[in-house]
């Protein structure tokens, strides 16, 4: 200690005392402070907001100091030896407590034979009685001096009592040690010194160019390695191989057991480095220092296992901390209180200070959130209220809805609607669109062989396009009214299909609306029964109908009124029914009712009041412009109506669009505006042309719904929408993962994957009696050679195909009853993917059941711990 | 086809024989059955056959020094010309003779169109002029007799050709067997590609023949010790029958006159002929044991008589057997069967008549239990020959001989992990709650043998000569040193109190003796009931305190009234009371009249002996010798679980005594017993814990899989989950898609899988892969 720079200790046992020596040595007291803003006692130093450090004694008994290490025993409580310019090294202490033990040994000094300055010491961390001390090279002499202090002072020695006059202030010396119990490292300098934790005499030094290892044992013996980095040794507390190292700006980490060359350097610092320290309350940290700066460089080294061999460096994370503005001249970590250091700057100012781990957020996909910092987990729930927010979000309604099959229902394709809890009327247009579509797709597979089928999933946009040309009018009369027919309405075959898929028409009836309009009477939507009623020229019957919702209904009086109003309706253009119709419409608050009433007043072939009306349904605007349109006219009002939902992104909208790439378009403002991938998800998969689902947007959208429901731990659900998707979409089977080979022939053992599974013969020679030839399925299908074994019953596995290998198409068929299983799972090929010892399934899960070793002799892998997820239930499972 | 003449005479003749000079490699005979031909390496002879013996009449094999052209593998006479026969010389020629030729040598052509040796040759059925060869050059030549050279060459893909047969139908088909295991069909007229070819054998398919009925039948045999009839009417070669044999199959021959009969020898190691019924391939219907060395030639007689067949052999000696003379194996087959199954149950299958007769008189076994299925009965054939032999099955349920302890014990035994002491403790109490009292009585000797000495040195002061050799230092196992010698009542209370104690039956004695001994002491009687009990006998005192006593048992060593009433104090408590007033008895006198016959020194003498007899001076394995002779008798007795179980516990300290056979003989008698009772894990765990290499590497052969990595089809490197070739991750669990790092279950069927849990719970509720790729896994 050159007197400037000042260096500073913890006590290894007092966690509240600590050393600063420079000049002198002080001994301080650390508590924490009272209050942060309280006076200080007098004498006391603020370290930081808690702490307060009071100065207890000072020891200035000492010239010359170089270096000073701690006592490693708890007792006697304040030894300390000290290191000299001159070699010598003199055990003193400080504080008053000294029994008689300590007393005999304060004031003991080990004199070396040539004087020179000593670097460094090191108390045997076991053998408390052992000192080294490192000393500068002396060619006639060693560098490394092992004491032993409980030794007494030596009369016989004549010699060094000459030179222990040359120190004229240890004028009452009276125990000087000059015989070494080892000496070690002749002619070369010891810059630095530690102890192996490993075996009580093993001494790793750092000599001028080389790093030692010496062996107390056998003193001629030592391992070396040559570096420069041989200052500042320390060894990892946690890690006994591990050891660091610096010179100049650089660190060098070793590995003891592979000592020819540093494991990893860190990175170069631009100045020479002071003092490098190795944390003893955790793992892998290391602190270092360099001359002239105020940060302290935070090294964290963490080992991670890769699958593939376990010779990778390292992860190393570098950060610093800035303890204080100063220049820092020493740092000390505390030995117990968890990342503690206590920095010293060159006027003596110190600071107590906490290194705070990094913390590591989370967000669960649950929406709860979890951080992690040094050893605590801590996780953030939310208070109270905030529920009603959180249940309107798309992702608790999408969790929702895939806990509730949505989407799962393909005979039945309007139900989905309901699984998805029945309450938007965007998704029941949507399902009740795609169920028609399924139903009429069919029914016209079935009739026809022409491509109509594919026309229905194209949408009413296509199919009005398509019918150009073979629109036929006509005019028809009321009817069951005796008034002039003077209303032009459309037909043709695709306008037909229009109105099928809008709903109006059933299939097989050839107009009769009457199924149709009972059951919207029968759900209690009077309003558009009637309206609908009224488009399809039946006025006697929407006024019944109006008449029986107002019977029926909650009393509502104003639909009687409508169906008065209704039975007064007159051809006649300038009368005051009309006048006060269409002035009083507007005072209607049902569309149905309003657009009734536009119908009526409107002049013919402009209808503008019932197409533009937006609160009506978009299924029924279309149909009604399905009936009462010119081809151009409809043309027109279906490009506008389809970009409009287009822009909205409005579900109603596919029934116009289809699954084309328009309804891509469509459902792409709606997954925008919503996030909804989930219904984009399964509407796309519903139609299956498959030009739409090799759209990126919709792979997109799909693979965006698996990742959800993998984060969400529906693995199940997951691998539902995966089986869902594989029939609907053939062609994202996903590919086969690995496979077994024969250990004969090296294929793949899989029924799946060999291309060519078996030589022609094999199951057509089942039921020969005695016929040892045919394929047992415990051989490989290519050679015939017996498959591996099971570790535990010691037969060789394998399971059998079913009878018919190209049953496996039409999985109608396939009988599911329980004794029908070919290939039970309790039989299916297992193994660990580190040892590869393999067995049946249900033997293996019998074994790990009161085992943790693999099975087989010899081979120590834990296969069942291996795996931290494999013990996860899927979240499905978990809730109620 | 002209019909070939009946038989105007029925052939007669006998069982006869005659030596030719070398052995024969094959045999023909003449159409009219009257001469034989035998071919061999240094042989060629014509014998005619009379009524009771073979005459020569003709030495093909003529020349000072007969050139390779005389070695035959095969040879053929020609069914239609009677002058005419054919040979195929191990050199590759073909050489026909005309018998009719004036000169000795009656060598007619020579075709030397083959590279290797000729393995057959073939006239056609009706063709005067068409012979085929097959050799081992994979070529298969026609040849007219009237031209010099091949009409035909057909090729076998290289592959050797070991016979080839004219059909017997079909004018233009012939069949040829091959080297790989191939039959091929050809067309005569076609000779660039066969018209059929199937894989029959598993390796070369030695010969073939075609059903001399006209069924299209074709008999081939192979290597594969197996005759496999094929029919080959339709357009798919399909095997009817197989008759598995106990050698490879050399020659093959339909029996005249009898559908489903053929005549078989083979190559290797079995010496006899076999006519087989192919319906039931297990048991051949006759056979023919005159041979001595492999019979290489069988020939039936006559096309239309069944009953003579001429063969040719190795041993140099032609036969021509008689089915009268044949052997009838079904004759001497035993019918009765008898099979131990694992609950200790008997099956014996035997003649129903047998069982019949026998239960009439035997009171005990139960009548033939009719909802067992008799497994031989079969459906009568009429045209079989032999009797219908209907069998019955009786089972018999063992009587008490229940095999519940053996897996009880079996499970719950411990047999490593602990201290050699917990061990033994803790097995014999698992013996003694299954009742088995012998052997947690072993195991708790076991337990003092190998773990006292450790516990026996520190006691020995208390037991010094000061304290008048009070207890016997076997107590020192016990812990009962440690009573104070005042609350004996105390003591006797725990050992009625039962068997939950650890204690052994072995202790209640010397408890006593020990209370009996503290109580009297300071009076000179101890060792008066000590005397009386062992009769005095030192070594039976010692024997009886520290040896097993089921090799007592065995060797009578003991006197007989020493075990009942061991047990008796076990069983019941009141005997233990009995004995506790006979032993107070001693005390009581001793106490009031020191009348005995016994100094405290000769008492203390004896003590003393015994004592110092379980010193640790003894060396380590005094009692190993003990110990072994223990292992084998309940090895002996049937009871392999406490062998194998007793050596793994021991381990060392016993193995170097037992030799390493016997070990391994017990470990696997164990391991296949607790195989049978699917006690896996239990098996395993002795495959693991056993000291043999040989056992212990049981698991280790084949349980290692080969896994290939399905992105680019390379095999996976041994450890690890991901592919070190493309860096893809090989192992993603179909169900959580993370990556599998340990277990890994795999459906065979569409190579997915995934954590062992995930894919069990997945296919508890569901049938579908999880992985999407629609296969139904567990069904199909």
């Amino acid at each position: 200690m050159s007197g400037s720079k000042p260096d500073i200790l913890w006590a290894p046992h007092h966690v509240d005392r600590f050393v600063v020596g420079d000049s002198e040595l002080s001994l301080y007291h650390i508590e924490s402070a009272a209050s942060p803003g309280s006076e200080l006692k007098a004498g006391s130093l603020r370290l930081s907001e808690e702490t307060i450090a009071t100065l207890l004694a000072i020891n200035s008994d000492t010239p010359y100091m170089k270096c000073v290490a701690w006592y490693p025993k708890y007792d006697p409580e304040c030894l300390l030896a000290v290191g000299q310019a001159n070699g010598r090294v003199v055990l003193t202490s400080l504080g008053q407590d000294h029994n008689s033990k300590c007393k005999d040994l304060i004031g003991k000094e080990f004199v070396p034979k040539h004087a020179r300055q000593c670097n460094t010491l090191a108390w045997n961390p076991l053998d408390s009685n052992w000192l080294a001390a490192g000393l500068d090279k002396h060619r006639a002499d060693f560098s490394v001096l092992i004491w032993d202090i409980s030794s007494k002072y030596t009369p016989e020695v004549a010699v060094p009592t000459e030179k222990v006059r040359l120190a004229p202030g240890d004028s009452e010396t009276c125990s000087v040690v000059t015989k070494p119990l080892y000496e070690l490292g002749q002619n070369d300098a010891c810059l630095s010194l530690c102890w192996l934790p490993r075996d009580q005499k093993l001494l790793l030094a750092g000599m001028h160019r080389n790093l030692a290892i010496f062996d107390l044992r056998n003193t001629n013996q030592k391992i070396f390695v040559n570096t420069k980095a041989a200052q500042g040794v320390t060894v990892d507390p946690h890690f006994h191989d591990r050891v660091a190292s610096f010179f100049e700006g650089q660190v060098a980490i070793w590995d003891l057991r592979k000592f020819e060359k540093p494991v990893l350097t860190l990175t170069e610092q631009p100045k020479p480095l002071t003092k490098v320290a190795w944390c003893p309350t955790r793992t892998g940290l290391l602190a270092t220092l360099t001359r002239d700066s105020n940060i302290i460089r935070l090294y964290d080294m963490q080992h991670t296992p890769t699958p593939i061999g376990d010779e990778t460096e390292p992860t190393i994370i570098e950060r610093s901390v800035q303890p204080c503005d100063n220049y820092i001249a020493s740092f000390a970590w505390h030995p117990t209180s968890q990342n503690r250091m206590v920095v010293v700057t060159p006027n003596r100012s110190m600071s107590d200070f906490t290194v705070f781990e990094r913390i590591s957020l989370a967000w669960s996909p649950t929406t709860s959130l979890m951080w992690a910092c040094s050893r605590q987990l801590y996780e953030c729930t939310e208070e109270g209220k905030g529920s009603s927010s959180l249940d309107q979000d798309i992702a608790t309604k999408m969790r929702l809805r895939a806990l509730s099959r949505y989407g799962l229902d393909t005979e039945q394709v309007w139900r989905n609607h309901m699984l998805a809890g029945n309450d938007d009327p965007q998704l029941k247009s949507l399902w009740y669109t795609l169920h028609f579509m399924k139903q009429y797709a069919e029914d016209i597979d079935q009739k026809s062989s022409g491509n109509k089928g594919s026309l229905v999933y194209a949408g009413i946009k296509a199919i009005t396009k398509s019918s150009v040309g073979t629109t036929e009018s006509f005019r028809h009369s009321w009817t069951c009214s005796d008034r002039q027919a003077d209303i032009v309405h459309y037909s043709s075959e695709e306008r037909w299909l229009a109105l099928q898929l809008c709903g109006w028409r059933t299939k097989g009836a050839d107009a009769d609306m009457g199924p149709f309009l009972n059951s919207l009477e029968q759900e209690g939507e009077w309003e558009r029964a009637a309206a609908i009623a009224l488009f399809n020229r039946d006025i006697r019957r929407a006024i019944q109908i109006l008449n029986k919702g107002a019977s029926t209904g909650k009393g509502n009086l104003n639909l009687n009124v409508v169906a008065m109003a209704l039975s007064g309706y007159t051809d006649e253009k300038n009368s005051l029914w009309r006048e006060m119709c269409s002035t009083l419409r507007l005072q209607l608050n049902n569309p149905y009712l309003c657009v009734m009433f536009a119908f009526l007043t409107s002049e013919p072939g402009l209808y503008d009041g019932v197409l533009y009306e937006n609160s009506m349904a978009v299924r029924d605007r279309v149909a009604f412009a399905c009936l009462f349109l010119n081809d151009s006219q409809l043309s027109r009002y279906i490009d506008k109506l389809t970009n409009e939902m287009k822009e909205a992104g409005n579900l109603e909208g596919i029934l116009l669009t289809g699954l084309t790439k328009d309804g891509v378009d469509l459902i792409e403002s709606y997954v925008d505006r919503t996030g909804d991938v989930q219904t984009a998800s399964y509407c796309m998969l519903q139609g299956s042309p498959s030009d739409v689902l090799k759209d990126e947007r919709v792979q997109y959208w799909i693979e965006s719904y698996r990742n959800l429901l993998d984060a969400w731990r529906f693995w199940h659900k997951r691998a539902e929408f995966d089986i869902h998707r594989s029939k609907l979409d053939p062609s994202s089977k996903p590919l086969a993962q690995v496979f077994v080979s024969c250990n004969f022939c090296g294929k793949s053992i899989s029924y799946s994957c060999s291309s060519v599974p078996h030589q022609g013969r094999g199951f057509s020679q089942y039921g020969v009696s005695g016929s040892p030839t045919k394929s047992k399925f415990t051989s490989c299908p290519g050679c015939r050679k017996p498959l591996p074994r099971c570790a535990l019953c010691l037969i060789n596995m394998g399971n059998p195909v079913s009878s018919s290998p190209g049953a496996s198409k039409s999985d109608e068929k396939v009988d599911l009853s329980k004794e029908k299983k070919v290939a039970k799972f309790n039989n299916w090929f297992t193994w660990c993917h580190n040892c590869r010892h393999g067995g049946h399934a249900g033997h293996m899960l019998s074994w790990f059941k009161d085992h943790s070793e693999c099975p087989v002799s010899a081979c120590s892998c834990k296969c069942m711990q291996l795996d931290t997820t494999g013990n996860l239930v899927p979240a499905e499972n978990v809730q109620p | 086809m002209e019909r070939m003449a009946r038989v105007t005479t029925a052939l007669t003749g006998r069982t006869m024989f005659c030596h030719l000079d070398a052995p024969a490699n094959a045999i023909s005979v003449c159409r009219d059955a009257a001469q034989v031909v035998v071919a061999g390496r240094n042989i060629f002879k014509i014998y005619s056959m009379e009524e009771d013996h073979f005459v020569e009449k003709l030495n093909l094999r003529v020349g000072r020094k007969p050139s390779l052209n005389f070695s035959c593998a095969d040879v053929v006479w020609h069914q239609m010309d009677d002058n005419l026969l054919a040979t195929a010389a191990t050199n590759g020629v073909v050489v026909t003779w005309n018998l009719g030729k004036p000169s000795r040598n009656k060598q007619d052509q020579l075709f030397t169109e083959h590279k290797r040796t000729v393995n057959k040759v073939c006239f056609h059925p009706t063709e005067v002029y068409m012979l085929l060869s097959g050799s081992q050059d994979g070529y298969m030549k026609c040849f007219d007799l009237r031209k010099k050279d091949s009409v035909s060459t057909f090729s076998g893909q290289s592959e050797s050709v070991r016979d080839v047969q004219f059909s017997i139908r079909d004018y233009f088909t012939f069949a040829a067997t091959f080297e790989n295991g191939n039959v091929q069909l050809w067309d005569i007229r076609r000779p660039d590609r066969c018209e059929r070819m199937f894989t029959a054998h598993n390796g070369p398919v030695f010969c073939c023949d075609w059903h001399p009925e006209d069924r299209g039948w074709l008999a081939t045999g192979g290597r594969d010790k197996m005759v496999k009839v094929w029919d080959m009417n339709t357009n798919r070669a399909k095997e009817i029958y197989c008759v598995q044999t106990i050698a490879s199959v050399a020659r093959v021959k339909w029996r005249p006159e009898r559908k489903y009969h053929i005549g078989t020898c083979s190559m290797m190691v079995d010496h006899n002929i076999y006519v087989w019924d192919v319906r039931r391939p297990f048991i051949p219907f006759a056979t023919f044991e005159e041979h001595k060395d492999v019979t290489t030639g069988i020939i039936w007689r006559h096309m239309h008589d069944p009953s003579f067949l001429l063969s040719g052999s190795k041993d140099s000696t032609l036969y021509q057997h008689i089915f009268r003379d044949a052997r009838r194996p079904i004759d001497r087959a035993n019918p009765e069967g008898l099979c131990y199954g694992l609950f200790g149950d008997l099956a014996f299958a035997a003649k129903e008549s047998l069982i019949s007769s026998s239960s009439s008189h035997d009171s005990n076994r139960k009548p033939y239990d009719r909802r067992h299925p008799i497994f031989f009965l079969r459906r009568p054939d009429p045209t079989e020959q032999f009797e219908n032999i209907s069998s019955g099955l009786s089972v018999f349920e063992a009587g008490g001989g229940d095999m519940g302890w053996f897996v009880a014990t079996a499970e719950r035994y411990a047999l490593a992990g602990r201290p050699l002491a917990e061990l033994c403790d803790h097995n014999a109490n698992v013996a003694r709650d299954l009742n088995r009292w012998q052997v947690a009585q072993t195991w708790t000797m076991l337990r003092i043998i190998y773990c006292s000495p450790g516990t026996v040195p520190p006691a020995n002061p208390n037991h010094s000569l000061g304290k008048s050799g009070t207890s016997l230092p076997l107590l020192n196992s016990f812990n009962l040193k440690e009573l104070p010698s005042g609350i004996v009542g105390e003591s006797r209370l725990e050992h009625s109190k039962g068997d939950s104690r650890a204690d052994s039956i072995l202790m209640d004695p010397a408890a006593i003796n020990n209370d009996e001994n503290e109580e009297t002491e300071g009076s000179d009687v101890p060792a008066d009931y000590l005397l009386g009990d062992v009769e005095g006998d030192e070594d039976e005192l010692y024997m009886m305190d520290q040896e097993q006593p089921h090799t007592e048992e065995q060797e009578y060593v003991l006197p007989q009234e020493g075990f009942p009433l061991r047990h008796e104090i076990m069983d019941n408590p009141s005997a233990l009371d009995h004995l506790q007033e006979k032993a107070d008895s001693p005390h009581v006198s001793g106490n009031e009249a020191e009348t005995v016959s016994l100094t405290p020194v000769e008492s203390f003498s004896l003590i003393s002996i015994s004592h110092a007899l379980y010193e640790n001076r003894l060396p380590s394995d005094f009692f190993s010798p003990t110990v072994r002779d223990m292992l084998c008798f309940y090895a002996e007795q049937g009871d392999v679980q406490m062998a194998a179980s007793v050596l793994i516990v021991l381990g060392d300290r016993i193995r170097k005594e037992i030799d390493e056979q016997t070990q391994e003989h017990w470990f696997t008698s164990y391991i296949d017993l607790l195989q049978r009772f699917k006690l896996w894990n239990v098996s395993n765990q002795v495959i693991k814990l056993s000291t043999c290499s040989s056992i212990n590497c049981l698991n280790q052969a084949s349980t290692t899989l080969h896994v290939n990595c399905s992105n680019c089809k390379r095999p996976m490197s041994n450890k690890g989950w991901i592919c070190d070739r493309c860096r893809q991750c090989a192992s993603m669990c179909a169900v959580c898609h993370h990556v599998v790092k340990g277990l890994f279950v795999w459906c065979q069927g569409c190579c997915h899988g995934g954590h062992l849990q995930h894919i069990m719970n997945w296919m508890q509720n569901n049938c579908y892969c999880p992985a999407g790729c629609g296969h139904v896994c567990e069904y199909s």
